[in-house]
């Protein structure tokens, strides 16, 4: 179709009527794409989307792997430094309760392995239950850890006795923190027993788990 | 008749990861000598530091697979995390050749 003349009477009508017909056909195309494809392709958490549980959680874990690896580090400089020293200070541990507390810390994994499985099912007293276990093993770990300390205090032995045992009490202490938080997180959700929250306090659980398996063997038995 | 995979039970799974985890600990404080009482500082050797390590690492893959829950989230994941742990016991075998020596 022409456009009428600029001068006629007509143009005015005919721009006001091009004006509707483009308007119209802007709606039309916003209205046939779906609202949620419209938006771009994006989620609050990123690739951390991609892991089960809290990407919370997730990001704690990693920071945890990183400050235990940078600690770990520090004991290798330092072992490389003085090997008498740290051949020395180890055999005074004992790697027999250390062994057990590794037992102890994945027999109580399984555990809250267990209760994340039951939470699936939606099983809350048996989740409550796998829980307790869950935590009495945890509990276990700390009463071995504690009688640990207390042979070693006995000894005359502390965390300003050497570089080996600065290191031995900053890790495993820091580490034993970690449990009696673990405690409190497995109380807390035993309470508020959300799907979510189960997940997230049984992912932080194997967390500390994850970091014993590494610290029991270097602080223990390589010599 | 196609044949469909059954998929295994996710407590029988758990089991069985517990049960090879406690295993490779027993196998690490055999391989440390951790029975041994009286303040042993003889060194155990490269060898066992190294199964030490090999245990160390199944260990934790086992962890992040069925614990955690890794088995599945993408592979990339998986990837990074068994690096963060692989650079962990190979810079321990690394200082023990280092510090004490084949």
């Amino acid at each position: 179709m022409h456009p009428p003349d600029k001068d006629s009477d007509l143009y005015e009508i005919y721009l006001l009527e091009m004006a509707t017909t483009s308007q119209q056909s802007n709606r039309d195309q916003i209205s046939s794409v779906n609202p949620i494809q419209a938006l771009p392709d994006q989620s609050a958490w990123g690739p951390l989307d991609a892991l089960p549980g809290n990407p919370m959680m997730w990001v704690l874990i990693i920071s945890e792997l990183m400050v235990f690896g940078l600690l770990l580090a520090g004991y290798c400089v330092k072992f490389i430094g003085d090997p008498e020293l740290f051949l020395n200070s180890q055999a005074q541990l004992s790697r027999l309760i250390g062994g057990l507390n590794t037992l102890v810390l994945i027999t109580s994994g399984l555990f809250a392995a267990l209760a994340n499985e039951a939470s699936k099912a939606g099983k809350t007293s048996l989740t409550r239950g796998f829980l307790a276990i869950t935590a009495a093993f945890g509990l276990l770990f700390l009463a071995l850890k504690f009688s640990e300390y207390s042979d070693k205090a006995a000894l005359g032995i502390s965390i300003e006795t050497n570089s080996f045992y600065t290191l031995f009490y900053l890790m495993t202490g820091f580490h034993a923190a970690h449990v009696v938080f673990g405690l409190l997180i497995l109380g807390l959700v035993s309470r508020f027993n959300s799907r979510e929250n189960i997940q997230t306090a049984c992912a932080f659980w194997h967390m500390v788990d994850l970091i014993w398996l590494i610290l029991y063997p270097v602080l223990y038995l390589v010599r | 008749m196609s044949h469909i995979p059954r998929k295994p039970n996710p407590v029988f799974r758990l089991l069985l990861t517990w049960a090879l985890m406690s295993g490779l600990t027993i196998i690490s404080m055999l391989s440390g000598d951790a029975l041994e009482t009286g303040g042993v500082t003889a060194s155990i050797g490269f060898t066992s530091v190294g199964i030490l390590m090999i245990t160390t690492l199944f260990k934790c893959r086992l962890l992040l697979l069925d614990f955690l829950e890794l088995r599945h989230a993408s592979p990339e994941w998986r990837r990074g995390f068994f690096f963060a742990i692989f650079l962990i016991t190979a810079m321990i075998a690394a200082t023990y050749a280092l510090a004490i020596g084949f």
